[in-house]
């Protein structure tokens, strides 16, 4: 029987043909494993999380809690002159509350240091805002009111006398 | 026979082909994005796997002259390339920690002869193609320029043997050797004290760039972006970038690329070692700053502390590019020296938000403002995955007096898409680090592959952190640190939450390896590179330490 050169041509090319999709083949796969995506969007863990346990840090210079979820601490403390003590202190008012602060032992400057809000002494409001500083007067009782969405923080330079 | 070699050479191109797409990281934060992410998968995005993470090799100059490593590694192939402020550049084989070559081979340091110029090494080089050739550009002092008091210039290597391709124009001048000494008497301030060390290069489009500062402020020089042509390493014409009209802006930072514009921040402009100066009439110092590729000319640029509350919080982290999508576009990210960070438009400059979200929608703060904007030091920047941006930052601690130092040993991941009630994902306070108020670089920049974070710590550890989509947390805290059980007792999270701020996740370490040397592993320009399936950590100790899943 005779074979056509056609045919030959044809039956040596699918050797080489079916080697080429081989090869392709593999190039294709060990393609695909070296260029895997690290970012591979899994489903967060199943199972109970453990956030109940704090594991943050606690700084130094910590606050106390005080009524109406109010943080506050004493920075600094010293004995001053004519028989006088000083003390500053840090506040943090919680946001969409109006909270109190007892009466001043004694004359101070207020700071605000973060937030706004105001402050009522009597029937007077004044607005606070960062950076503003007010005199407040000895036994005078004030309420904050923060307008903001997070603590207003406001630092307290007291002068008490003895 | 023919036919079987044909089959052949089949078989071994198409196996060549396949092993195209290297898990490198080319550059300083991996690319030209500076996103400092590993997109391809290896066994170090495999929780399980990095659990078992080890050192592999440790490597220490051949020649025993002493080493300190405060630029980190950058991967090519098999080959590991990092710089060191003795002033020698290294090869060293990936697989095996065998040293390949360094260069200068004689025993001539690029270190200048007055101390300004006697810097070394201190940032990352970036692979690059120059002419057919594989090669590697860093920036160093010139001891050969002018009376070799340490000119700054980049260096391009042959990546393969260490040989010089070119050395470029000086592009940060050294003219003399007076310092202030807590005042400027004459000649300092008419001397250039300008370095390169702390900007690693940044190739785009056939042009190098490099920032230049100064050195410790003393006095102020003025910050600048230099530019050369990859070919031949001269200054390109036409370009130019200069921050201020007077003194003051230091570029401190390796200029970024989303592929149109470059980015980059700047330093402090008012007050500064041995003296200050009124507002300049050009003032781009303390800014976040896009300029065009081909002139420097400045596209926009962002300004967040006015003039009169620059304290020196120089912005000295640099730019990431964020691709947030459909969902925030195309943001650029960064962390300024006093612990606030910003999210910008990359097109308008416009700020997106601001953490924490102290004086949004214009994140500028008002002249008058009491928050520290002083020498703090936020310096590092972040990593990008996905739409999580992984930082060192302030967070709230910021708006607590004396706060400034809370977030220094802290990550926080933030989601950069979210609206700020949900910026925070996690956040980890770091262990194995000498955390407190004046331990500033505590922690180096993060990197990241698949979720999982890798940070180095100033007491010599190497730790990985799973996030919380890949690992359970393993516990949580409020994201005004200051707000915890020793202040608020066992009702702490409702205190939180009722000062507006949320109880966030604390993600679960998965490994915290002691580096042998226990050398600082958090200097400045540190990263762990993140490559062909190994952490590449260099140390103040002189070592270099592979490390992977054992």
């Amino acid at each position: 029987m005779r074979v056509s050169q056609g045919a030959r041509g044809r039956s040596r090319a699918l050797p080489l043909l079916l080697l080429l999709i081989a090869v392709a083949i593999l190039v294709w796969i060990v393609w695909r494993v070296n260029n895997r995506k690290a970012f591979v969007d899994r489903e967060p863990p199943s199972g109970e999380t453990t956030q109940a346990e704090f594991a943050g840090a606690q700084p130094k210079g910590a606050f106390h809690l005080e009524e109406g979820n109010v943080l506050a601490r004493t920075v600094y403390s010293t004995a001053g002159p004519a028989n006088s003590h000083i003390e500053v202190r840090d506040f943090k008012f919680p946001p969409h509350v109006k909270t109190h602060v007892a009466a001043l032992p004694g004359p101070g400057v207020l700071e605000v240091y973060s937030g706004h809000g105001s402050m009522m002494r009597g029937d007077q409001s004044e607005e606070l805002a960062n950076g503003v500083i007010k005199p407040v007067a000895a036994g005078q009782a004030l309420e904050f009111d923060n307008m903001g969405d997070y603590s207003l923080v406001v630092r307290l330079y007291l002068v008490e006398g003895e | 026979m023919m036919q079987r070699s044909k089959y052949t050479w089949v078989v071994v191109i198409g196996l060549l082909l396949s092993g195209c797409g290297k898990r490198e990281w080319k550059t300083y934060r991996a690319d030209t994005a500076r996103g400092a992410h590993q997109e391809r998968w290896s066994e170090l995005a495999d929780p399980d796997k990095v659990e078992h993470l080890a050192v592999g090799w440790t490597w220490q100059p051949a020649g025993g002259e002493p080493a300190n490593f405060r630029a980190s590694a950058v991967i090519v192939g098999d080959t590991v390339f990092i710089g060191s402020s003795n002033g020698y550049f290294y090869a060293i084989n990936g697989d095996t920690g065998a040293q390949l070559w360094r260069f200068p081979t004689a025993n001539t340091p690029l270190v200048g002869s007055c101390g300004f110029g006697a810097y070394g090494i201190q940032s990352s080089a970036s692979h690059v193609e120059i002419g057919g050739q594989s090669a590697i550009i860093f920036g160093a002092p010139d001891p050969t320029s002018g009376p070799g008091l340490g000119n700054g210039v980049l260096y391009a290597l042959n990546a393969s043997t260490g040989a010089l391709i070119w050395k470029s124009d000086v592009v940060a001048q050294v003219t003399g050797c007076t310092g202030c000494g807590g005042f400027c008497p004459p000649p300092a301030l008419s001397q250039l004290h300008e370095r390169i060390a702390y900007s690693g290069p940044l190739v785009h489009d056939g042009v190098v760039y490099v920032g230049v500062h100064d050195s410790g402020d003393d006095p102020i020089q003025n910050g600048k972006v230099m530019a050369v042509d990859l070919t031949t390493g001269h200054l390109l014409p036409g370009f130019s970038f200069v921050a201020t009209s007077t003194r003051g802006g230091g570029v401190w930072n390796s200029p970024a690329t989303d592929g149109h514009g470059v980015f980059f921040t700047t330093g402090n402009t008012r007050t500064w070692n041995g003296g200050s100066q009124g507002p300049p009439a050009i003032n781009n110092g303390l800014s976040l700053i896009r300029v065009h590729p081909k002139t420097g000319a400045i596209d926009w640029t962002f300004q967040p502390v006015p003039f009169n509350l620059d304290d020196d919080p120089d912005w000295s982290a640099g730019a990431a590019v964020l691709h947030g999508g459909d969902d925030c576009g195309k943001l650029v990210v960064s962390v300024q020296k006093d612990g606030w960070s910003y999210a910008l438009d990359a097109d308008s400059g416009k700020c997106k938000w601001q953490y924490p979200p102290t004086d949004e929608p214009t994140c500028k703060f008002a002249p008058g403002g009491v928050h520290d904007h002083g020498d703090t030091d936020y310096k590092q920047p972040g990593a990008i995955w996905g739409h999580v941006v992984i930082m060192k930052v302030g967070g709230w601690g910021l708006n607590t007096p004396g706060g400034f130092w809370s977030g220094y040993s802290r990550l926080h991941a933030l989601n950069a898409c979210a609206k700020d009630d949900h910026r925070v994902r996690w956040i980890l306070k770091v262990p194995d680090t000498s955390d407190g108020p004046g331990a500033g670089y505590t922690i180096g920049a993060p990197t990241v592959t698949g979720g999982i974070v890798y940070v180095t710590t100033d007491s010599g550890h190497l730790i990985a952190i799973a996030d919380t989509k890949l690992r359970a947390p393993v516990g949580s805290s409020c994201t005004d640190e200051f707000i915890n059980p020793g202040s608020s007792g066992p009702g702490w999270k409702t205190v939180c939450t009722a000062h507006g701020f949320k109880v966030v996740p604390s993600p679960k370490i998965l490994v915290d390896v002691a580096l042998p040397d226990g050398s600082d592993a958090a200097n400045l320009r540190n990263e762990p590179a993140l490559a062909e399936g190994k952490v590449f950590v260099g140390t103040s100790g002189g070592h270099v330490y592979a490390l992977w899943p054992h």
